[in-house]
């Protein structure tokens, strides 16, 4: 479903943006890897499995709290 | 290692941590896909997590779900029976659920989750009645209550178009989804058109009647200015199309051709080509919009459109009338870019119509010859000297010439579309023919007496030159059927069979260009080059034609001028053995006629010394610049095997450096043995000195 699709990347950058506040290319330069984290949250075995923002950001934070 | 981990993760799927559930069903989905057999076990703990609250764990076990569906028919049939009135109850819910601030998005609760609940209803109701039924409210209530003014509810309301479409048929909601589609097709975003025009090309083999409801929005978007829509749009059309809509909407395709940029307007000539060649009601109305198409966008027309289009005008006698009148007009209108194709046309159709008067119309004619002779192009002068020749020298003889062109039967046409012969041939003529149009204003006149046709009847019995064209055309196009047997006056007879010798295949390129170097000159002596040319040694298409045109005007000159062929011999010569090989044998017999001592009358022989018979038994010869050579028909074209028969041939060959030079003659013999091409070639130089 290619409408689909354009909603997921459409929430992917949102979740981004809600991480990252107000996100721009610079952030995702610098915190790459939190970026690839944050997908590999959304997306996993080619399925959208998490759709929920905060279910998403909730490890990250955790990761940014610990380290 | 699937096999390994299976039981375990098995048991995650029911554990305490939702994330690790979920992560277990994507995992299990990997394994099925890997192992199918496994697929049972996982049926039981898949069914449970359709329960799930979390939209996570649910999501992916629905997916695992959809996976299993696919794997295994049996898990099928459990979850049609069991889950099917779950599953229409959670998406209940979740199109039902108040404003949930975790999964919302521009308004709708977890878009994703009812997208992938639809596809899995999707899987389970295709085929299957009864899960359709069930699922056809929820359905409904989808398709009407989602917004679509944000792309989430497009993307919902497209799963859901795709989900009615392929369940099980109910009307109700197939005009539903198609409403839907249209809708889409409106709306301005790209995006949502292309998914609709896809999704209608699919609706299509379903349901057309819908379909072409929306006609007039699809044609609409075959204007658009996106690219790939156009495309899309273009396809649909043509599928939408038939015989009731045929006539408007080629009318719209045609006027969008005249502004359709340049890549477009090859895929929209090709597409306009084949429905108005499958579905056109008469045939009046194919040629026009036929020759509509030409004048825009004539380029990009193939080849076989071209024969198909010349094929059904020469086969619809009565509209001949019709048609060459409106090809003038576009041969006019067009100008000096009318392609040769265009001429050819014109020249085809033209020359099977002449009701006028024969007189006036050959003194037109040789008005353009004679402005042509001076033209520089060598093809046209070749053209026009032959034709002014024929003309003033030959009257006596056209009348035998009269043939009227076969109708091209459909069926072997199409048989020899790929035959370059025959275009090629048309061409050539075409072009003269073109150009003279184009060179002189005084041509148009001549045409269009040619075309003025009050009645469009079967052409009058009378000669012109414009019927020999006929006849080579006629007899080009089907040298199978002209090779010798033909029962016919002596000079067709010879006609056909020196044009069936005059087939394209590449021989000496010496002997040819020097011929064609002289024909630039006046009539006497270009007349003679022409008849140089007339040794089949041409080895280009182009100038077998002129090889084709001027051994008719050798033949007529011979006809006229001298006396004909079994005529006294004069003293007597020694007969050789031209050529010998391990499977044939030429022998040439000598005379010479008493008055003419330049001139050789040769008799060949062959004879087969293999034991298979030879068939499409053809011989050329070519021979240098300061000899003439006449071939006359061959007796028959197959040579029975081990000398139990004979062909026999007459050739005429004239010296104009008798006494000083011996003639000398190169040859080459095409048969068919066991209907494999064998081709010999030799040299012949053993000729008696003082011929």
């Amino acid at each position: 479903n290619e409408l689909a699709i354009l909603e997921f990347i459409h929430l992917l950058v949102e979740t981004m943006d809600r991480h990252f506040g107000n996100v721009c290319e610079l952030d995702i330069m610098f915190h790459l890897e939190k970026a690839h984290f944050m997908l590999e949250e959304m997306v996993m075995n080619g399925c959208i499995v998490e759709t929920s923002k905060s279910n998403i950001l909730a490890p990250i934070q955790l990761m940014d709290k610990a380290s | 290692m699937a096999r390994d981990l299976a039981p375990d993760v098995e048991r995650l799927l029911q554990f305490r941590d939702p994330n690790i559930r979920k992560k277990a069903a994507l995992c299990s989905i990997r394994i099925v896909k890997k192992v199918p057999d496994l697929a049972e076990n996982f049926i039981n703990p898949a069914a449970s997590l359709l329960k799930e609250k979390h939209h996570g764990v649910l999501l992916t076990g629905i997916q695992l779900c959809t996976d299993l569906c696919r794997v295994s028919a049996e898990a099928l049939e459990y979850f049609r029976k069991k889950c099917t009135e779950g599953l229409v109850k959670v998406l209940k819910d979740v199109v039902n659920s108040p404003y949930a601030p975790e999964y919302d998005i521009s308004g709708i609760a977890d878009p994703f989750l009812h997208i992938r609940l639809l596809r899995l209803l999707r899987v389970l109701g295709q085929g299957d009645a009864d899960a359709s039924d069930c699922m056809n409210d929820i359905l409904a209530q989808v398709a009407t209550k989602t917004e679509s003014n944000k792309n989430a509810g497009n993307a919902i309301l497209y799963e859901c178009v795709e989900t009615i479409m392929s369940i099980e048929d109910n009307s109700g909601l197939r005009v539903l989804a198609i409403n839907i589609l249209g809708r889409f097709l409106s709306n301005r975003d790209n995006n949502i058109r292309y998914v609709a025009l896809n999704m209608l090309m699919k609706a299509i083999t379903v349901d057309t009647q819908a379909v072409q409801r929306h006609r007039p929005t699809i044609l609409e978007c075959v204007k658009d200015s996106d690219a790939s829509i156009r495309k899309r749009a273009l396809e649909l059309v043509y599928l939408l199309v038939n015989e009731s809509n045929v006539k408007p909407l080629t009318k719209e395709l045609i006027e969008y051709l005249e502004v359709s940029d340049q890549e477009f307007k090859g895929d929209l000539t090709a597409k306009i080509c084949s429905i108005v060649e499958k579905l056109s009601p008469e045939k009046i109305w194919y040629i026009d919009q036929m020759l509509k198409v030409l004048s825009e966008a004539g380029n990009y027309v193939k080849d076989e459109v071209w024969h198909a289009l010349i094929v059904v005008i020469t086969n619809a006698s009565n509209l001949h009338g019709y048609t060459v009148r409106s090809l003038y007009r576009a041969v006019q209108t067009s100008g000096e870019q009318v392609t040769e194709s265009d001429a050819v046309d014109v020249i085809e159709v033209a020359i099977k119509h002449h009701t006028t008067d024969l007189t006036t119309r050959a003194m037109r004619i040789k008005d353009i010859i004679v402005q042509d002779k001076g033209n520089l192009v060598l093809e046209l002068q070749q053209r026009s000297i032959e034709f002014n020749s024929v003309i003033e020298k030959h009257q006596n003889i056209r009348s035998a010439l009269v043939e009227k062109m076969p109708v091209l039967d459909e069926a072997t046409y199409s048989g020899r579309r790929a035959g370059s012969l025959p275009a090629a041939v048309s061409t050539s003529q075409g072009a003269a023919l073109n150009l003279s149009n184009g060179v002189a204003k005084a041509a148009a006149a001549p045409l269009v007496d040619l075309l003025d046709l009050s009645s469009d009847d079967t052409p009058a019995p009378s000669s012109s030159g414009n019927d020999f064209l006929q006849d080579l055309l006629g007899v080009d196009l089907s040298p199978a059927s002209s090779q010798a047997g033909q029962a016919q006056k002596s000079g067709t007879d010879v006609l056909l069979d020196l044009l069936s010798i005059g087939s394209p295949s590449a021989q000496d390129s010496s002997f040819t260009p020097n011929a064609l170097s002289k024909s630039s000159q006046d009539d006497k002596t270009s007349i003679g080059a022409l008849e140089r040319l007339f040794s089949p040694s041409a080895p280009s298409i182009q100038a077998s034609s002129p090889a084709g045109g001027s051994p008719m005007v050798d033949l007529l000159d011979g006809f006229a001028s001298g006396p004909p062929l079994p005529e006294t011999n004069g003293p007597a010569y020694p007969s050789v053995v031209a050529f010998e090989s391990s499977s044939l044998r030429v022998m040439f017999n000598f005379s010479k006629q008493p008055g003419n001592p330049q001139t050789t009358l040769i008799e060949a022989t062959f004879m087969n010394k293999s034991s298979v018979i030879y068939t499409d038994f053809i011989f050329q010869a070519a021979v240098p610049k300061f000899l003439q050579l006449h071939l006359d028909p061959a007796s028959s074209n197959s040579l029975p095997e081990s000398g139990n028969g004979s062909i026999t041939q007459k050739l005429r060959v004239t010296n104009s450096q008798h006494g000083k030079k011996a003639l000398v003659m190169r040859i080459r013999i095409n048969y068919k043995v066991n209907s494999k091409d064998t081709l010999e070639e030799g040299q012949i130089g053993n000729f008696p000195r003082d011929l």
